[in-house]
C-alpha cells in the first residue's frame, strides 16, 4: 500500500482518534472503578476487621461459596470457549477472571468492602494457608528490571510505568480494533496492514499490556496497618496465557480459511511483537519438545500447551514465594523508600 | 495428539503445581530467636511513662538478608514500635506507654518477630504504681550542662544545642539515685544523679546509639553539680538503664 495523500490523512485521522480514544479508556480504567467504588460502599460499607471480626466472620460465610461458585463458573466459562471452537465464551471468561482486580484500587480495612466485593472470585487462591496469588510473581521481572535502576538512581517510576503500560495497551487495542474495522469495509478476509504489520494480533496484545498496567496498579495500592498487598499475578498470568491460546486458535482458524495468503502474512509479521529470534526460539522451545514442532494446531495441543505454560510459569514464580519477596507489605512497599543522592 | 497423551500432560502438570504449592506452604523456615531487653524493669513504672524494650534477632544457622517484623500487644497500654523492620545487628525499640487504668496492675507486654512463616515470641512484664513525673526539669537541667560540652568536645556524636529530646521518667520508686532517660532521633541517652550535698553530687550520663547498639558506647561525669564541675568520658555501663 503506497501512502498517497489522502492515505497519509486517513492514517492521521485514525492515529488522531486511537489517542483521544486512548485517553479517554485510560482516564476510564482509573476513574470508573473509584466513582464505582464509592457508590458500592454505600450497601458494602468498610468493617474493620479487629473490632468487628464476627460480623467479617459472617460476611464471608456467605461471600466464600460465592465466590467458589464464580471461580467455577470463569474456569467453565474459559474452557467451554475451547471445547466448542467458541472462543468469544473463553474472552468473556479470561476478561471476568481479570476483573476482580480493580478490586484493589479500592481502600478498604475489610477487603470485601465497596468495590472491594469484585475480589469474591479470588476467595479462593487466599483461602490455603499459602497465598496462591503470588505464583505469578514472575509476571513483576519485566517491572522489577525497569523499577530498580531508576530507584537506585533516585527516580521513582513505579506509577508512571503503570500508566504508560495501561495507556500503551489501550492505544494499540484501539488502534487495531480501528484497523480491523478499517480491513472488514474493505472486505479482506486477512488484514495484514499498519498496525498488523507489526504484530498479529493487536487487540490481544494492548489488552495484556493494558491488564499488565492495571495489574501493576492493583500491586501498588496502599495497605491497611499491618495488612499485605496479595497483587494480582497470577490472575493477570491464567488470563494472558488464555488469551495468547485464543490467538493462536484463531490462527489456526485462519489458516484453515486463507491458507496461502494467511501463511504469507504470518512469514512477515511477528505474533505478537517483534522480538530477536533467540527469544523466540526459547520461548517456543517447551512447544517444540512437547509437540515436535513450532505451534500448537488442534484444540489438544492448546490445552497442552496452556498446561505446560502454565506450570512452567509457576514454577518460575516458586523463588518469590519461598525467598517471600517482597518482604513485608509486599510489592506495594517494593523496593522501598527511596535512597538519599548524595 | 492422543487424549492419553493429553491426560498424561494434564495429570503431570497438576502434580508438579500440587507439589510445589506443598514445597510453599512448608518451606524450610529461615529460623531466628528475638531478644528482648530488658527482661524486667529495675522497678516499676508509672502511668504515661515510656517503658523502652530493645529487641534484637539471632539468626539460627545462617545470616538472612530478609528482615524480621517486629509487633507487640499489651494490654492496658499504649505500643509505639520504632525500627520495626529489622535484620541480625539492629535494634528495634518497643515502646509501651502504660494507661492510667493499669495502675496498680501488671501490664504483659508480648513481643512477636516475624519473617515469613517463621515467627519467635518473648513476653515481658513490669508492674505500675502510683505517680507522676517530678524529674523531667530537673534532669532537662542536667541534660544542658552536658549538651554543650559535648558539641564541643564530642562534634562526631552530632549533638548539638540544637539537638531535640524527649524525655521520660524511669524507675520512678528508686531511692537516692534518680535517672531519666531521653530520646533524641539518634541518640538515648540515660541520665542519672545522686541526690546528695557537695561534694558527692555527681551526675552522670551514658549514650546509646538508636537502632544499631544495645547498650550504651559513651558516658561521660560531672564529679559535682554544684561545684560546676567539668564532665569528663568514664567507663560505659555493660547494660542500658530501664
Amino acid at each position: 500500500m503506497g501512502l498517497t495523500r489522502s492515505r497519509i490523512g486517513l492514517l492521521a485521522g485514525i492515529s488522531l482518534l486511537a489517542v483521544i480514544f486512548t485517553g479517554a479508556l485510560t482516564f476510564a480504567t482509573l476513574q470508573l472503578p473509584v466513582i464505582l467504588g464509592n457508590w458500592l460502599s454505600n450497601y458494602l460499607p468498610d468493617i474493620h476487621p479487629m473490632i468487628e471480626p464476627e460480623r467479617v466472620a459472617e460476611f464471608m460465610v456467605v461471600a466464600r461459596p460465592i465466590g467458589y461458585a464464580c471461580l467455577g463458573v470463569v474456569a467453565i466459562l474459559i474452557v467451554a470457549g475451547f471445547v466448542t471452537g467458541k472462543r468469544k465464551l473463553s474472552i468473556f471468561g479470561s476478561f471476568a477472571f481479570f476483573l476482580p482486580t480493580f478490586g484493589y484500587f479500592f481502600a478498604s480495612m475489610f477487603f470485601l468492602a465497596g468495590l472491594g466485593i469484585l475480589r469474591v472470585p479470588f476467595i479462593p487462591f487466599w483461602d490455603p494457608s499459602v497465598n496462591l496469588m503470588n505464583f505469578g510473581d514472575i509476571s513483576y521481572l519485566p517491572y522489577v528490571a525497569l523499577v530498580y535502576p531508576f530507584w537506585l538512581g533516585g527516580v521513582d517510576i513505579k506509577e508512571a510505568l503503570a500508566w504508560i503500560a495501561i495507556g500503551v495497551g489501550l492505544f494499540i487495542f484501539v488502534l487495531g480494533t480501528i484497523t480491523w474495522f478499517y480491513g472488514r469495509v474493505q472486505r479482506k478476509k486477512t488484514v495484514d496492514f499498519w498496525i498488523y504489520r507489526y504484530s498479529r494480533h493487536p487487540q490481544y496484545l494492548g489488552f495484556i499490556i493494558w491488564s499488565y498496567g492495571v495489574m501493576l496498579f492493583a500491586a501498588q495500592q496502599p495497605v491497611p496497618m499491618g495488612g499485605s498487598n496479595p497483587g494480582a499475578s497470577l490472575p493477570w498470568l491464567l488470563t494472558s496465557l488464555v488469551i495468547i491460546c485464543i490467538a493462536l486458535a484463531e490462527e489456526n482458524k485462519m489458516r484453515r480459511e486463507d491458507s496461502e495468503r494467511y501463511l504469507q502474512y504470518i512469514a512477515s509479521a511477528p505474533f505478537m511483537f517483534p522480538i530477536p529470534k533467540f527469544v523466540s526460539t526459547v520461548i517456543t522451545f517447551p512447544i517444540r519438545l512437547l509437540l515436535k514442532k513450532n505451534r500448537p494446531e488442534t484444540g489438544k495441543e492448546l490445552v497442552a500447551t496452556f498446561a505446560v505454560y502454565a506450570t512452567l510459569l509457576v514454577l518460575l514464580s516458586l523463588p518469590f514465594v519461598l525467598l517471600d519477596f517482597p518482604a513485608g507489605i509486599g510489592w506495594s512497599g517494593w523496593p522501598g523508600y527511596m535512597p538519599a543522592i548524595l | 495428539m492422543s487424549n492419553k497423551k493429553l491426560a498424561g500432560i494434564i495429570v503431570g502438570c497438576i502434580a508438579v503445581i500440587i507439589a510445589v504449592v506443598a514445597i510453599a506452604a512448608f518451606p524450610p523456615t529461615p529460623e531466628f530467636s528475638i531478644n528482648v531487653t530488658p527482661e524486667q524493669l529495675n522497678g516499676e513504672s508509672i502511668a504515661g511513662q515510656h517503658c523502652v524494650f530493645l529487641v534484637t534477632i539471632t539468626d539460627e544457622g545462617r545470616e538472612y538478608e530478609f528482615p524480621v517484623r517486629i509487633s507487640a500487644a499489651a494490654p492496658g497500654a499504649e505500643v509505639v514500635i520504632y525500627q520495626e523492620d529489622i535484620v541480625e545487628g539492629q535494634v528495634a525499640e518497643v515502646v509501651v506507654i502504660p494507661e492510667q487504668a493499669s495502675i496498680g496492675k501488671t501490664v504483659e507486654v508480648t513481643v512477636t518477630g516475624t519473617r515469613g512463616s517463621a515467627s519467635d515470641e518473648k513476653v515481658v512484664s513490669f508492674d505500675v504504681v502510683e505517680g507522676e513525673d517530678d524529674r523531667q526539669e530537673y534532669a532537662g537541667e542536667l541534660l544542658d550542662r552536658f549538651v554543650p560540652w559535648l558539641a564541643t568536645n564530642h562534634p562526631e556524636l552530632g549533638i548539638t544545642d540544637d539537638t531535640a529530646w524527649n524525655g521520660t521518667m524511669v524507675s520512678p520508686v528508686w531511692l537516692v539515685v534518680s535517672h531519666y532517660l531521653f530520646f533524641s532521633d539518634e541518640w538515648e541517652v540515660h541520665i542519672e544523679w545522686h541526690i546528695m550535698v557537695p561534694p558527692y553530687d555527681w551526675a552522670k550520663i551514658d549514650l546509646r546509639h538508636r537502632f544499631d547498639e544495645l547498650e550504651p558506647s559513651y558516658a561521660f561525669e560531672i564529679a559535682s553539680v554544684n561545684a560546676t564541675s567539668e564532665p569528663v568520658p568514664i567507663e560505659p555501663p555493660e547494660t542500658v538503664w530501664r
